[in-house]
């Protein structure tokens, strides 16, 4: 058979179309392989997706201390993972068997924690952590069911009605096992599963897994964390507390060593004066009352009298000011001093009072009491040069109050003296000062500088408190605690220095190291027509006062002296002749002359105390009247050696 | 810019809380001022209603159009969960917006197109920049649509939109007017005023293996290729051997025929098909685009994700270049729903989204929705197109 050329096309025609037809199948199994690859590629891309989530999550709550910003984290993820009809986070309360709602979508409208029924809890406590519920129709998980429908938002169709599957995540860190912690979600089913295979499935165990483990992790950092925070705050405010009481300590230190200072400066001075003054009182009473010198020496006196009272400032600050304390009104005292305060501040300050009645009876020195409001009140008025006002508020003390105090304070055992102003107020670095002696802010001139110093001394050592609040521009506000009166008075005796002196006759053991101050006291004694013996020391004066043949009708001693104090050689001396009179004298107040002994108790009896500086009248007054009791026999019975 | 347009998200699971949230994020821009229109696209898994409350809760009276979508893209996501929803919110000087809703869709397409181009014709059309249309998704035949609706209204004026859809589910599709949620219906805005429209449009399908031949179709289905049930063509190309649509790979595949040569140019050869619905006794699968009749010359398409990235950013660029780089007022982008999460799985965004944003400008207020099938004019005439995206971006004219 020949070939025709028609016949050469046909065939070649069905070549290609064979060709053809094997190409087409080719290119099917292409397509589908290539089908097989965007399914792959595309689970891959969601696990890494997924990943990414996680690992966000993992970052975002590793710096989170709160459970609920956690659970709120996890809510999202799982969101943003899967298409979700509702998600619930649940806070659980093992201890009370409550369950409160932490975070849902949709948000349910504000609810109170539920309780759990008690088999509801056994329910929750027997769930695996991860559990996938699959609900169609009426869900044959009725403990799921009845636990969903109590949560369930009214705002979408519940899961009964549309196949779908739950998830629950049960979460236990931090609960010693019990739950803590569940997270619900619900999606229903998809037609379109092949297409989208992020649903509450199986297949997605391992990524619920995962979030379940890190979201286990989280919740139990922030547990510790919390706790760490809690115990750091603690830790921190105790920290905070030592460091204010160290402050208050060394304030105290500091203002105790300028007061010791600041009295032995005084007790050295009031040597001196003692001296000045004696002398200028010695050389006046030589002149006629019209010589031209006479007024030069009552110059001299004069700024011998104000230095004396500096002294005595200082003294009040260092706390060794004499005092009288006993019961006594406050109120009764703020309202007696009223109108002397008014006339004080002016016409452009205003005073006003606050005075809780019934609680005002504290136990103090009224003439200091007075010093400090006084002192308070011209401080308020100096702090107003353009006015304002200045108010006056006593009241119990209040535990707040005490909180405030550098010691502890029993506040039922206080009473509050307060002292307000709307001035100029004070900075911290003034107020830290403002107690200290001739510290001031005040233009010089005006003003010792000791006003504040004095109400601090006179507070301290009436056993109270004082606490200052200040704020620039708006005022200050001077807290001061006094302890409760009806106490029994203390048997302390105060020199009357008005007593006439009667008897102007007799010897007077003189016994003081200071010679300048022996030698006007003796000048004074002689004068007055005593007979003098003296001694430096306390050892020289026993052994004057022993000799026999030379009888001492007074002993007028210093206290603070070398080898032999004052209050030791009384001692001695009334282990002799518990009859002769013994007057104290000294720079310092009574209770800080002798550091080993306080008073003059501690012999059984009071004794009179010069102070110093003192002028002839003054030591003359003291001898005469010491010797008059004597003669009257207010001592105790004579106990003479052998007897 | 005489135009200031936010865009809003919400996923919240509440209805009515996600329209509200999606509106005041959309609001916030307008600095307190009302918007003049809103543009709402909501996944089928809401309540449409409660949705509208939601975003009318927010944005009061303003004119408010849109469907629901299988997704929504909002500024830079693109979300196909079953609860998601966007909202953009627009105040001009310069653009002005009418919307519109015609029911009855599926009984007869062509009325509906022609009632609407009346009802769009009764009114000022002068300064028509253009018509957005967003019909029910599955049903009705967009191509009978689209033909009436051309006839109905004056020349120049482009259509471009997307057809509603619901979560792949294939149920109902939902289309908005105002406070209005209604299916089977057709939902469409008319943009006027002084100012300007691009519209690019790409799909990225190649044509595989030979050419076929449709032996039988009409009324949307299309019953038979190269004599054999279309179902069974179609299948040859699966992997797995699937009984039905919900196959994974379909998404993957689609039907391609001819354009006119005219469009060749710009646009490509081929104009893309997906079928919706599968009658499995006679093998007919139903296209809701209409437009393949019997003795129409067509090819099995798959889709090349390279090439829909590419063809997908060559759009942007013509529009980034439109006015020599300025930046328009706001984008509209309708997107086939097979080329979301089916195609790019979790990387939807970073695909299909983002590099369009980064031509045009990251900042420009960007709204849009994964579609049932998109409609672009090519070469000034409309199309309803399958596995393509549709960028529609408003620019004023100062």
């Amino acid at each position: 058979m020949s070939r025709t050329p028609e016949t050469t096309q046909a065939r070649e025609l069905a070549r290609v179309a064979g060709e053809n037809i094997d190409l087409n199948e080719q290119v099917k199994l292409l397509v589908q392989v290539e089908q097989r690859l965007y399914r792959s590629q595309n689970e891959l891309n969601r696990q890494l997706q997924n990943m990414r989530e996680l690992g966000s999550f993992a970052l975002a709550c590793s710096g989170s201390d709160s459970a609920e910003a956690i659970l709120e984290r996890a809510v999202r993820v799982l969101s943003v993972a899967f298409s979700l009809d509702w998600i619930a986070a649940l806070r659980v309360d093992p201890k009370h068997g409550t369950v409160m709602v932490s975070t849902m979508d949709p948000p349910p409208p504000s609810r109170p924690p539920y309780l759990l029924h008690e088999r509801e809890w056994a329910w929750l406590r027997g769930l695996p952590p991860l559990h996938i519920s699959r609900v169609s129709g009426p869900s044959p998980d009725a403990e799921i069911d009845g636990f969903v429908a109590r949560l369930w938002p009214n705002e979408i169709p519940p899961p009964s009605l549309r196949a779908g599957n739950i998830l629950m995540m049960t979460l236990r860190a931090g609960c010693g096992g019990e739950p803590c912690a569940v997270l619900l979600a619900y999606s229903t089913e998809k037609q379109r599963a092949m297409y989208w295979p992020a649903d509450l499935s199986e297949r997605n165990l391992p990524f619920l897994d995962l979030l379940a483990s890190h979201l286990e992790r989280a919740l139990e950092n922030a547990a510790l964390t919390a706790d760490l925070r809690d115990r750091t705050t603690e830790l921190t405010d105790s920290v905070a507390e030592l460091e204010r009481a160290q402050s208050r300590l060394v304030q105290a230190q500091k203002m105790e060593a300028i007061g010791q200072l600041a009295g032995g400066v005084a007790h050295d001075f009031n040597n001196i004066l003692t001296v000045i003054l004696g002398h200028a009182s010695l050389v006046r009473s030589s002149l006629a009352p019209d010589a031209a010198r006479r007024k030069d020496v009552d110059q001299i006196i004069a700024a011998g009298d104000r230095a004396a009272g500096i002294t005595r400032q200082l003294l009040a600050f260092g706390r060794q000011q004499v005092q009288k304390r006993e019961s006594m009104d406050l109120n009764r005292l703020a309202s007696a001093m009223t109108g002397m305060l008014e006339r004080l501040i002016g016409e452009h300050v205003r005073l006003s009072l606050r005075m809780e009645p019934g609680s005002s009876s504290v136990w103090a020195d009224s003439a200091q009491l007075e010093r400090v409001l006084l002192n308070l009140v011209v401080n308020a008025r100096d702090a107003m040069p353009q006015g304002g006002e200045v108010r006056i508020v006593t009241r119990p003390a209040t535990s707040e109050d005490a909180s405030l105090c550098d010691a502890p304070v029993a506040a039922e055992s206080y009473v509050v003296l307060e002292v307000c102003d709307n001035g100029n107020g004070m900075n911290e670095a003034t107020k830290a000062r403002i107690f200290e002696p001739f510290y001031s802010t005040k233009a010089v001139g005006r003003g010792s500088g000791l006003g504040l110093s004095v109400v601090y001394g006179i507070v301290k050592q009436s056993e109270g408190h004082i606490l200052v609040e200040s704020t620039p521009g708006l005022g200050s506000r001077f807290t001061i605690l006094l302890p409760r009166g009806a106490k029994a008075p203390a048997s302390k005796v105060t020199v009357d220095s008005t007593a006439t002196a009667s008897v102007l006759a007799g010897t007077i053991l003189l016994v003081e190291d200071e010679e300048s101050v022996r030698e006007i006291a003796r000048e004074f004694l002689t004068q007055s027509g005593y007979v003098v013996v003296e001694a430096s020391n306390g050892e020289e004066a026993l052994a004057e006062f022993s000799r026999p043949g030379r009888p001492v009708d007074l002993v007028l001693t210093d206290i603070v002296m070398p080898l032999l104090g004052g209050v030791r050689l009384a001692e001695e001396i009334r282990n002799i002749d518990s009859r002769v009179p013994i007057v104290f004298m000294s720079g310092y107040s009574r209770e800080h002359s002798d550091p080993s002994t306080a008073t003059s108790q501690t012999l059984g009896l009071p004794s009179p105390f010069l102070a110093k500086p003192f002028g002839p009248e003054q030591l003359i007054a003291v001898v005469a009247e010491a010797l008059e009791r004597s003669r009257l026999e207010i001592w105790s019975p004579v106990r003479r050696p052998g007897d | 810019m005489k135009t200031i347009a936010g865009v809003g998200k919400s996923i919240s699971a509440s209805p009515e809380l996600a329209g509200k949230e999606a509106a005041e994020l959309a609001c916030a821009p307008l600095a307190g001022a009302a918007p003049d229109f809103c543009l709402v696209f909501g996944t089928s898994g809401y309540d449409q209603s409660e949705l509208l409350r939601g975003v009318r809760s927010v944005t009061g009276d303003a004119r408010l159009s849109g469907c629901s979508g299988e997704g929504i893209i909002a500024a830079a996501d693109s979300d196909e969960r079953d609860r998601a929803v966007g909202v953009i919110a627009i105040r001009s000087r310069t653009l002005r917006f009418e919307t519109f809703l015609i029911r009855e869709y599926s009984s007869d397409p062509g009325r509906c197109g022609r009632e609407l181009g009346r009802q769009v014709m009764a009114g000022d059309t002068s300064d028509a920049l253009a018509l957005l249309v967003f019909p029910d998704g599955l049903v009705g035949n967009c191509t009978d649509l689209l033909r009436a609706l051309e006839a109905a209204i004056a020349p120049g004026i482009p259509i471009v939109g997307g057809s509603a859809g619901d979560a792949m589910v294939f149920e109902r599709t939902w289309q908005f007017q105002d406070g209005d949620s209604a299916s089977d219906s057709v939902a469409a805005v008319l943009v006027r005023g002084r100012g300007e429209v691009a519209i690019q449009v790409s799909h990225g399908c190649q044509t595989v293996g030979l050419q076929r031949l449709v032996t039988n179709a009409g009324g949307g289905w299309l019953r038979s290729i190269d004599g054999k049930p279309a179902w069974s063509v179609f299948r040859e190309y699966l992997d797995g051997d699937p009984e039905d649509l919900n196959a994974e790979g379909i998404a993957h595949l689609s039907l391609a025929a001819e354009l006119d040569p005219d469009a060749k140019e710009e646009y490509g050869s081929l104009i893309v098909r997906t079928p919706l619905q599968l009658d499995r006794e006679s093998g007919a699968l139903f296209f809701p685009g209409g437009g393949i009749a019997t003795g129409t010359p067509v090819w099995i398409a798959r889709r090349d994700s390279l090439r829909v990235r590419e063809s997908a950013r060559a759009c942007a660029a013509r529009i980034a270049n439109h006015r020599r780089g300025e930046r328009p007022a706001f984008v509209l982008q309708f997107d086939c729903a097979g080329r979301g999460r089916i195609m790019f799985g979790s990387r939807a965004a970073e695909e299909i989204v983002r590099p369009l944003q980064e031509e045009i400008g990251t900042s420009t207020p960007w709204l849009g929705f994964h579609t049932y099938g998109e409609i672009a004019p090519i070469k000034g005439r409309s199309y309803y197109h399958n596995y393509t995206v549709v960028l529609c971006a408003f620019f004023d004219n100062e």
